[in-house]
Order: C-alpha cells, then structure tokens, then sequence
C-alpha cells in the first residue's frame, strides 16, 4: 500500500503538479528549452563599499542566484524595498557595509545553439546608502509585479 | 508491509473461475516477487551506512547554501505548500544551526544503531534515529526549498530516508522486507528519468532535444570543459538527443532483466558523469541510489553468501 501511494505521488506530481507540491513535484529541472536564436539571461550584483568596488553572486545576500531570479523579472524595475532587503542582508553579514548596489541583467546573444558575441548587462534595481555620493542610475522601465508564486 | 493476497484467493470451481483465478493468481505472484522479493540484510545494513554518510557530505559540503537561508532577505520568504500547511515560519540562524546540528548527529547515530543483533529495543532505537533523520531532513529541505526555488532530484533521498525508518537496518539473512525497502527506492529513482523527460515535452514541447538548454546551462554556469562545447552547438544538439533518448529508455531498467538493468544502470551511471563534468551538477542525492542495485552485501563483514550478481534483485 505504501509503495502504491509513494509511486502514485510521484507519477501524479510530474504530469499534473507543481513545485508547490513538493515533494511530489515535477522533475523539471532543465526542461524548458531555450531558443538556439535567442538570448541567454543571468542576474548578478555589483556593489560599492567605502573601500571598493565588486561584483557579487546571490550567495552574499543568503540566497541562490536562482531564486533572486525567479522572482525578479528581467524586463521590470526590482522594487525597492526588495533591492533594500538585500541590502540589509549584505551588510548584517558583512564587515566592509554596501553603500550603493545594483542588481544587473547579462544578456549573452545565441545563434545556432553556440554563444555569439559578449555579455551585455542593464541595471532593473539600485539602491544607495545616506551616505553614497557617487552616481544614481536612472532606470526607465515598469515597476515589477509581485511574484505569482509557485505556478509551475 | 508484506502483501498478504495470495494467500486469500478463492478456489477454482471450472474452467471459466480457474482463467480469472490464474490471472489473479499470476497477478499477485509476480507483484510479490517484483516488491518482497528475498534480499539480505547485510544489503540493506551496508547500504543504509552508505546513504547516512553521504547525506553528512551532503548537508556538509553540497547544502552550504542552506544555512545562508537563516538570514536571507525575508521579502524572499516565498514557502511552499507543505510549509504553509503546518505552518511552518521562515528559518532563522539560530533555528537553522539547530537542525543541522539534529541532522548531523541523527545520521551518526542511523549509522551507529546498523547492527546484525536483532531484537526489539535494537530496531525501535534504530527507527527511532532514522525517523528523527527523516523528519529533519524534510525541514531542512522545505527551508532550503521556500525561497523560490525547488530542487526536485531531492524525492529519492526523502523516500530512501521514508523507507529505512519503516524497516530500519537491523538484524541479517535473507529478509523480504528488505526486498521492499531496495525495490522501492529502485522504481523512484528510475521513475526521475521517463518523468523528467515527460516535463520536458510538458514544457518545451516533443522538440525540446532540437533547442539550446545545454548551450544556456554552461552560459550560466558552465565548467571550462562545458565552455568548450559552446563553440560546437551540434554536438550539444546531439548530446541533448542522446540525454532524452535515455531518460525515455531508462524506464526498461524497472524490468528484473540483469543485461537491460546494466545498460540502463551504466548510462545512467555516464549520464549524470557528463552532466557533472559540463555544468557541475551531480545530483548526488539522487544518484547515490544507484547503490540499491548492487550486492552490497559483499562489503558486509558477516555478509551472507553472495548469490546474486550485480544489478540483480
């Protein structure tokens, strides 16, 4: 009997589930396939501190680069009290504070399945201490929905 | 757990009641052969040490990320089902050091409590620790889960954990509940490969193979062997072929067929070798499974006589 449940739920899950069953959820990871003519898209955060200036992975904000991204649209504005959370996440956890960051949009142009030319990046969220006198980027697009939740 | 039917079909009274009878009959002899079949619990005891230990590397060196969880950004906090169910708050640093430390120390003890003495108080402490990894290992994957974004090579070891806390390792000689345990965990793991390529054509579509999921994979997080291929988007295309091919044909290894289940298990084995080599993905806590196919037993210091070949069983 329980072998029945355990095989039917995770049969079920796959061809009529989604993540918000887990653990008896889709297998879908890699199974969205990706235009060998279109584009490639990664997030990434640059940051400002009073010493330097670098580039950061999601891991420095307690988070995976994929969940930054999936529940942030690549074509809209971050809100920002999200950018903002990310920022108090930095700095609780690090001795040299963020005082200007922005999160990013690398694009990488495909053609036939192979990579064609190099990354190009636009900025959809920047956030900035009282104390940053350096450049404000001005981002001209709509503001970002909230996330849908876990629809697929 | 051990499947009674047989035992309770009526007696045939004709030719017309004997045909239905046979069937059944048939029916229920192959579904117990197929899940109780006879396996030794030297298996299970070296297999369940195996399993325990990897989930240490695991929480260890693969789930570094999980703790970070602790003081992620809360607007982040996106739980999913289970955990708005029970309720469940978001983690904290205190609460998640915790239940790594739970977690650590259970599965010491899981691998300490394997033990060829039988008796009750042996079995009771053993699934006892196993139901303790268990309920904490599911914990640590819903907060590592509730941020977006969902692992799904994680069932097998959930189910793997299940399984040894109902039948916990514990005792030697042939056993058909060990039979259960190993086939259980057999039909899960092979089910992740013909299901996985069912999300594919859910979501892509029957074309998926013909698109460039490998070329995004290595762009995002490719390895420099992984970048080389992104110069040769034909062979990538091929390899995506090959890898659906696979992952459809991966189902003939439910059959009890030794020569189909040693292809199937050696591809399979090359498959996730591949994908670790391009994209540095290995999915350990899925493909440890792979140990449930083999005689084991000969690892085991009193093991049983070793009468099964590998991938047999």
């Amino acid at each position: 009997m329980v072998t029945v449940v355990i095989v039917t739920l995770t049969v079920l899950g796959s061809v009529a589930g989604t993540d918000d069953h887990w653990p008896f959820a889709p297998f879908r990871m890699f199974s969205y396939g990706n235009n060998p003519n279109g584009v490639v898209r990664r997030m990434v955060v640059e940051l400002h501190t009073p010493y330097r200036f670098v580039r950061v992975g999601a891991d420095s904000f307690g988070l995976r680069r994929s969940e930054i991204e999936e529940q942030t649209p690549w074509n809209r504005r971050i809100p920002d009290e999200r950018i903002a959370d990310l920022a108090r996440a930095y700095n609780r956890t690090h001795r040299h504070k963020a005082v200007h960051l922005q999160l990013l949009v690398l694009t990488t142009q495909m053609r036939n399945g192979e990579k064609a030319g190099d990354e190009t990046k636009e900025i959809i969220g920047d956030w900035a201490d009282p104390s940053w006198t350096g450049e404000r980027a001005v981002i001209d697009r709509p503001l970002a929905d909230p996330w849908p939740g876990y629809t697929e | 757990m051990i499947d009674s039917s047989t035992a309770a079909l009526p007696a045939s009274e004709g030719p017309p009641v004997l045909a239905t009878t046979s069937l059944k009959e048939r029916f229920w002899s192959w579904w117990d052969g197929y899940w109780y079949e006879e396996m030794p619990m030297e298996r299970l005891r070296v297999f369940s040490r195996a399993i325990y230990l990897c989930l240490i590397f695991v929480v260890v060196f693969v789930d570094d990320w999980v703790p970070l969880h602790g003081w992620a950004p809360r607007l982040f906090w996106q739980p999913i089902g289970i955990a708005r169910v029970l309720n469940i708050p978001a983690p904290t640093e205190t609460s998640m050091a915790v239940l790594r430390t739970l977690l650590l120390a259970s599965c010491v003890s899981s691998i300490l409590l394997v033990t060829a003495r039988d008796s009750t108080v042996r079995r009771r402490l053993a699934r006892g620790s196993n139901a303790v990894v268990f309920l904490s290992h599911a914990l640590w994957l819903i907060w590592a889960f509730s941020f977006s974004k969902v692992d799904h090579d994680r069932l097998t070891m959930m189910v793997m954990l299940g399984v040894m806390t109902a039948i916990p390792a514990v005792g030697s000689g042939p056993d058909r509940r060990v039979g259960w345990v190993l086939r259980t965990i057999q039909v899960v793991f092979l089910l992740a490969y013909p299901l996985s390529a069912v999300s594919k054509f859910r979501k892509s579509g029957i074309m998926w193979a013909s698109q460039a999921t490998f070329a995004r994979a290595i762009i995002r997080r490719g390895t420099d062997l992984g970048k080389w291929f992104l110069n040769h988007g034909s062979l990538l295309k091929f390899g995506q072929w090959a890898f659906i091919t696979f992952e459809v044909a991966a189902i003939a290894a439910l059959s009890r067929n030794v020569r189909v289940r040693v292809v199937v298990l050696v591809g399979i084995f090359f498959l996730h070798f591949f994908t670790w080599l391009i994209i540095g993905i290995h999915f350990l806590p899925h493909s440890i499974a792979l140990l449930a196919f083999l005689p084991l037993e000969r690892l085991a210091r009193n093991g049983a006589p070793a009468n099964e070949g590998v991938v047999h069983g």
